[in-house]
C-alpha cells in the first residue's frame, strides 16, 4: 500500500469507513475477553489479594498514556515542518485519546492505593508528573479549540506538544529518580520481570487490546477531523451525494 | 454466583475501578461516531435545502 495514498484526505476518509467497523469489532470481542481475563481467570495476588486486578487496566492505560503523548508531538512536529495535513489532524485528534488514557490511569491508580497504600492521593513524583500529562493534554485540546483558524490553532497546539515531551521521560524514570510511594517498574525489566506469567500474559494482552483501541478511535476521530475541514470540499459534496 | 463475582474486601474497589474505565473507554469510542454522523447528516440536509 502507499503511503501518500494513505495521508490524501480524500482517499484516507473514502477508504477507512468499513476498516473502522472491522477495527470496532474485533476491539471489542478482544477487551471482553480481557476484562473477564482480568477479573476471574488471572490468578489472586498473594500479597494484595483481589485488588491487584486493577492494573490489567491501570497499566495498560497508564503506558498508552505516554505513547499516545509521543504519536502526538511526532506528528505534530511532522505536521509543522512538512505540513502534512493529516498529520495535523492526526496530532489534534490524538490529544482527546489521550486524555482518556491518562484519566483512566490517574482514576484506577487512586482507587487501588487506597487499599494498598491506605491513601487515594500522594504528591509524589510518579502522580504528580501524570497529573501534568493530563493537564498537557487538557491545554492542547483548549488551545486547539480556541482558535478560529484551525491551521493555526493546530500549529500552537503542536508546539505545545513538542515542549511537553519533556515530561514524558520525567514520568517514566520519576520512579528510579526520585524516592516514590509508586512502585518501580515491574514488566519492563524484561531480562527477570516481577509479575508471575501467569498475571504477566493477561497484562501484556490488555496491553495490546489498549494499542487496538487507541488505533480504532484514532481512524474515527481523524475521519471526523477530515469531514469538518473538508465538508465544503467539492470531492465531499460529490461523496456525500453518492 | 455472588461467590464467583466477589473480590473479598476488595470488591467495591475493583469494580468501581472496571467499572469507571469501561464508561471512560465506552464514550471516548462512541463520541467521534456520534458527531460525525450528526455533522453529516446536517450537511446532507443543508445540500438539499440547496437544490
Amino acid at each position: 500500500m502507499n503511503i501518500s495514498k494513505i495521508a490524501n484526505l480524500q482517499y484516507f476518509y473514502k477508504h477507512t469507513k468499513n476498516v473502522s467497523k472491522i477495527l470496532s469489532f474485533i476491539t471489542f470481542s478482544l477487551f471482553i475477553v480481557g476484562i473477564f481475563w482480568g477479573l476471574y481467570i488471572a490468578p489472586k495476588d498473594y500479597l494484595q489479594g483481589d485488588s491487584y486486578r486493577i492494573i490489567y487496566l491501570h497499566v495498560p492505560a497508564a503506558w498508552l498514556s505516554l505513547q499516545v503523548y509521543i504519536v502526538m508531538a511526532v506528528t505534530g512536529f511532522i505536521a509543522l515542518v512538512w505540513k502534512i495535513k493529516i498529520m495535523e489532524i492526526i496530532s489534534i485528534q490524538s490529544a482527546s485519546i489521550g486524555a482518556y488514557f491518562t484519566l483512566i490511569a490517574l482514576v484506577t491508580g487512586m482507587i487501588w492505593g487506597k487499599p494498598t497504600w491506605g491513601t487515594y492521593w500522594v504528591w509524589d513524583a510518579r502522580l504528580t508528573s501524570e497529573l501534568i500529562l493530563l493537564f498537557l493534554y487538557i491545554g492542547v485540546i483548549v488551545i486547539y479549540s480556541s482558535f478560529a483558524d484551525k491551521r493555526q490553532g493546530a500549529k500552537i497546539a503542536a508546539l505545545l506538544a513538542i515542549v511537553g515531551l519533556i515530561n514524558i521521560p520525567i514520568i517514566h524514570y520519576s520512579v528510579e529518580w526520585w524516592n516514590t510511594l509508586h512502585q518501580g517498574p515491574t514488566v519492563t525489566k524484561f531480562e527477570k520481570p516481577s509479575a508471575h506469567i501467569t498475571m504477566l500474559i493477561p497484562l501484556l494482552y490488555m496491553l495490546l487490546v489498549f494499542n487496538l483501541y487507541f488505533l480504532t478511535v484514532l481512524i474515527k476521530r481523524v475521519r471526523l477531523g477530515i469531514f469538518q475541514r473538508e465538508k465544503n470540499t467539492k470531492w465531499m459534496e460529490s461523496y456525500l451525494n453518492d | 454466583m455472588i461467590e464467583f463475582l466477589s473480590m473479598g474486601k476488595h470488591t467495591a474497589f475493583v469494580y468501581t475501578a472496571y467499572v469507571f474505565s469501561i464508561i471512560v473507554l465506552v464514550i471516548g469510542f462512541y463520541i467521534p461516531y456520534f458527531i460525525l454522523n450528526r455533522e453529516v447528516k446536517k450537511k446532507k440536509n443543508e445540500n438539499n435545502k440547496d437544490k
